[in-house]
């Protein structure tokens, strides 16, 4: 059977690559521009878990072929060398840009400025902050980024989650949070030395999470391998109340 | 009551008959893993349908019914809405909000 071939629309389908990959391409198209962006959002969590419990071989999706991107400086400043490396704009909206690298991956830029007045800049702004720098190439041609840390990463999903609207169970966004804290075993101590406005925001929506009753349910839809090893729930149920708990 | 199945298919099924998988086999492509998934979801890990005559390899997922995996050759329409519905089993969120698109499209009929 040929994949695609029965899928409406199958013929103008890109490429899907695997988030780790998109990252890269992405990358190695800004490389000039790397010490002055951070890379953001769903696709880098591949680098952040250190863990061997499986969240499962995480799969990509259409819509995650849009790499985000944080700015603190002004996208007009970018854009000349943006063009300068090849990207094609697409798109503006008020805070981001939206430029193509080829038919499989584009770039959102955000740009973070850093307004205390607007409390939905707040997790854009720490995203932009608080970050780790990691090698998005290969061992044989290395190329170093930044992308946002975990805790900052966990604490704009919970804000998306909670803009989202929808139930626990059907949250990709909770699910992502899950199968971070599940890989990623230093995230109680990382969060626990988080600034405090950020600590106490995460703190207090994990608590509402726990309350709800529903964790259990979202932990097994996000980390396979809880569904066959109950350690695995009772160990991120454990992560999480010492995350709602801070000491 | 197309919009009932739809949502008992989305809501009720992946509680009424949760999703077991098994060891690596070869078989038929289900779940995401099938050709309706194709350009919207990928993944390195992949489910079939058991099938001694299956031409795939990936992890075992016992279907609905015994026979699921014939129907790949012999009723295509209805092998796609039954990986759609093992998509709806298996998945995350994510998953899940493809898989009811997908099948909120075929359980509406063909396009105009």
């Amino acid at each position: 059977m040929t994949a695609g071939t029965s899928v409406r629309g199958a013929a103008a389908l890109a490429p899907l690559l695997a988030n780790r990959d998109r990252v890269a391409i992405a990358a190695r198209a800004i490389e000039p521009l790397l010490n002055r962006v951070v890379f953001t959002g769903r696709q880098v969590v591949p680098w952040l878990e250190t863990s061997p419990v499986s969240s499962g071989a995480r799969p990509t999706f259409a819509a995650d072929a849009v790499v985000r991107v944080l700015s603190t400086g002004a996208l007009d400043r970018l854009a000349a060398d943006l063009r300068r490396a090849g990207l094609t704009h697409a798109a503006r909206t008020a805070m981001s840009d939206r430029w193509v690298v080829n038919e499989s991956v584009t770039l959102d830029f955000t740009y973070v400025s850093g307004d205390e007045s607007d409390p939905g800049a707040v997790w854009l702004e720490y995203a932009s902050l608080l970050t780790t720098a990691v090698n998005v190439g290969t061992a044989d041609q290395p190329l170093s980024a930044r992308i946002t840390g975990a805790p900052a990463l966990v604490a704009l999903d919970w804000a998306a989650y909670r803009a989202s609207g929808e139930s626990a169970l059907d949250s990709g966004e909770l699910e992502d949070i899950v199968a971070l804290v599940a890989t990623r075993a230093e995230i109680v101590r990382e969060i626990g030395a988080a600034p405090p406005e950020l600590r106490t925001f995460v703190a207090g929506e994990t608590r509402r999470f726990l309350e709800s009753g529903s964790a259990p349910h979202v932990i097994r839809s996000a980390v396979p391998d809880a569904r066959r090893l109950p350690a695995i729930t009772a160990r991120v149920m454990e992560r999480l109340r010492s995350i709602a708990s801070p000491g | 009551m197309t919009e009932l199945l739809a949502r008992f298919l989305a809501h009720g099924v992946p509680h009424a008959f949760p999703a077991l998988v098994g060891q690596p086999s070869i078989g038929v492509l289900t779940a995401h893993s099938a050709r309706v998934f194709a350009g919207k979801v990928a993944s390195d890990e992949r489910f079939v349908w058991p099938d001694a005559d299956g031409t795939e390899r990936g992890l075992a997922l016992v279907p609905l019914f015994p026979r699921s995996a014939k129907t790949a050759k012999r009723n295509p329409a209805l092998y796609d809405l039954l990986t759609i519905v093992d998509a709806l089993r298996l998945g995350g969120a994510r998953e899940r909000k493809v898989a009811e698109e997908l099948l909120r499209e075929r359980l509406a009929g063909p396009e105009a």
